[in-house]
Order: structure tokens, then sequence, then C-alpha cells
């Protein structure tokens, strides 16, 4: 298996737990800010499952939103934290000063290594969008307030944009390289 | 002449294969997982026809400041004898103001007309201070009024319609050791 797609299945097993993580939390925030009554209900379809259910549409909607809110927070927090790693990681081959900072620190762990930059970028891209339709779906049925859609909308489009250009940079770097004869070792890591 | 693909490389691609179906399932399974966590309105109309329950409340909170009535059992009883006779009975760990749907009323006879059914309540003691009332087709009808009175309203519904009924419990405060209530319809 390509290390390409390994990375890309450990990140997306991660950011689904961020995501899964994230909503539970926002239902428990949604539920406690506002002090909803609600039960769990056993529903007997094929597959018995437990659902949080509430008496009235208004505190649905309330909570639901808050919800989308604490989800869509921790969602971009996570994804941030990936962004800002990739970023580092970058900078600290760039600047020798922050180098030594991170050494003395101990922050090595803090900077992505070259494997699984991609992997990533493109997981929390597939995520960010899969939040953004999560959101848009509930927004669509009535039980969120639209502007957290729009919101996780902006965010998901501006994430890939970012990552478009990044993409298209080290595409140019690497055939500027290529074209020079010299080959970087972690081109060919890398992709 | 074709080129034939070692099996190192195609096992190789088959795990690729397999990885990338992977990703989707999880992605998949977000999606599901995630609509399972959204919570949802109670819904009268998928309530009960005659006592079928389809859902199962196991669960309330908060209990101290709760709008719910905490019902721990519902029977369901006709009688063999009578089976125009149906009787509901409430096991409560607490009363509190608050509405509950009951199972659903349904009228079925021979010849397709509206039938009567006499609505009568009881508590396992009196002198409680609850006031009960049935709201049926979004009319309130008392059952026990604010001076303890009992009443057994009659009313008339159409055949092979569905009629959703709501409890609804005013008590002045809280009862952590309350009676339970008897619901009995009896149609004629």
């Amino acid at each position: 298996m390509s290390t390409f797609i390994k990375h890309l299945f450990l990140e997306s097993l991660f950011a689904s737990g961020v995501l899964l993580v994230g909503k539970i939390i926002g239902v428990i925030g949604g539920l406690w800010i506002t002090g909803t009554t609600f039960s769990l209900t056993q529903t007997t379809n094929i597959i018995p499952t437990l659902s949080i259910t509430l008496q009235q549409e208004t505190a649905l909607l309330q909570v639901n939103s808050l919800s989308n809110i604490i989800f869509l927070v921790f969602v971009l927090l996570f994804a941030s934290i990936a962004v800002s790693k990739i970023y580092l990681s970058h900078e600290v081959r760039k600047n020798k000063k922050l180098a030594a900072k991170i050494i003395y620190y101990n922050l090595a762990d803090w900077v992505e290594n070259g494997e699984s930059i991609y992997s990533k970028l493109f997981a929390w891209a597939i995520f960010l969008w899969l939040s953004a339709i999560l959101v848009l779906r509930d927004s669509l049925i009535g039980i969120s307030w639209n502007g957290i859609a729009i919101i996780a909308i902006t965010f998901a489009a501006v994430y890939s944009a970012m990552i478009f250009l990044y993409i298209e940079k080290r595409i140019q770097l690497i055939s500027f390289h290529r074209s020079h004869g010299k080959k970087r070792a972690t081109v060919k890591t890398s992709l | 002449m074709e080129k034939s693909v070692p099996p190192s490389k195609l096992l190789s691609r088959a795990l690729e294969a397999v990885g990338l179906f992977a990703v989707v399932v999880i992605i998949g399974g977000t999606y599901l997982a995630f609509g399972a966590l959204t919570p949802k309105v109670t819904s009268q109309k998928s309530a009960n026809v005659l006592g079928a329950r389809t859902e199962n409340t196991v669960f309330y909170y908060p209990v101290d400041v709760s709008a719910q009535p905490i019902i721990d059992d519902t029977v369901m009883r006709v009688d063999p004898d009578q089976p125009n006779v149906t009787t509901f009975e409430y096991e409560f760990n607490s009363f509190m103001p608050s509405e509950y749907a009951i199972p659903i009323i349904e009228i079925r006879n021979n010849n397709d007309e509206a039938g009567a059914i006499k609505i009568s309540p009881t508590l396992s003691a009196d002198q409680t201070p609850v006031e009960i009332a049935l709201e049926i087709d979004g009319i309130e009808i008392p059952l026990i009024d604010k001076n303890g009175t009992y009443l057994i309203p009659e009313v008339t519904l159409q055949p092979r319609t569905i009629t959703p009924v709501v409890l609804h419990i005013r008590s002045t405060e809280q009862l952590f050791s309350p009676p339970s209530l008897t619901l009995t319809f009896v149609q004629f």
C-alpha cells in the first residue's frame, strides 16, 4: 500500500473521530446551555438505537444550532492544528533560528514530517466538506440556523482553495527542480 | 504482446483499492453516526395505536426541573368479556407539570359509525394536588379539576381515524411518591 493511502486512511479515522466527538460535545453543550429537557429513546427499527428526543420543535432548533456551532469550532480547531503543523514544517526548513527554538523547547513532534503532509491536507479537506454538508443538511431540514451552514461552507471552500494553491506551488517547485536537473528526495516521498 | 503485471504490484494495487474503499466507508459511517447523534423531536403521530408501543423511553434528564412525567410503565388492558373497555394504567415515579403523548385511540366497529367513548380517571390515592386533562384533537377535556373533582367526560370520535391524545398533568408541586393513574376508555 502506498504511503499516501496509508496516511490518508489513518488521518480519515482520526478526523472522523474528531467530528463525532465534536458532535457529542456539541449536543451535550447545547442541552446544557439551553437547559432543555430531553429523553433517550429506544427505537425498535431493524437495528435498535438510542436517540436523543426533545419535546418541542423550537427547543430542537436551539439545541441543534448550538451543538453545530460547538461541533464546527471543534472541527476547525483540529483542522487548524493540522495546517499549523504543516506550515511550521515549511518554516523550519527556511528559518534555522526557528528550528533551533523548536529543538530547544522539545517541540519536534509538533513539526509535520514530509510523508504525511499531502494525506493530512487531503483528509481534512474531505472532512471539512463533510462537516459543511452535514450542517447544510440540518439547515435545509430546518433544525439549524442557516448562518452556521454558510460559515461551514465558507471555511471548507477557503481551506480547499489554500490546499489547491499550496499544491500548485509545490508542483511548480518540482517542475523547476526537474528542469534544472535537481531531484529532491522530499518530492519523491511526498507525492 | 501484453506486459504482465508482477504479483507484488497487483497486491499493492489491491491494497490501495481496499485502503481507498475504507476511507469511503469511514466517510459514510461518519455521516450516519452524525445523523444518529442529532437530537430529534418526539413524534406523536408515530406513537402508538391502541397501546402498541413503538418507542420506549429509557431515561429522562434533568429529573428535578423536568417538565416531564417520569413514567415507569404503561399497561394497556382489554377485558375479554368487555372488548369495548380499554384501560391504561400509568405507573409514575414522579408527577410534575407536564404533557405526555399517550397511546392513540382508534374507533373500530362493524358499521363504521362514529363511536362515543367515556373516559374515567382513577388515582390510586386521593387528596393529591394534581390537575389532569386530556387533549383530544386539540380540545382539552378536564378529567380531574383544580378542586380534585373527578369528571367522566364523553367524546365522540370518527371511526378508523387515528386520534392523537395528550395527557396534561398540572401539579402544584412535584410529587416524589405519586399515585398511579388509571384511565379507562369505555366505548358505547
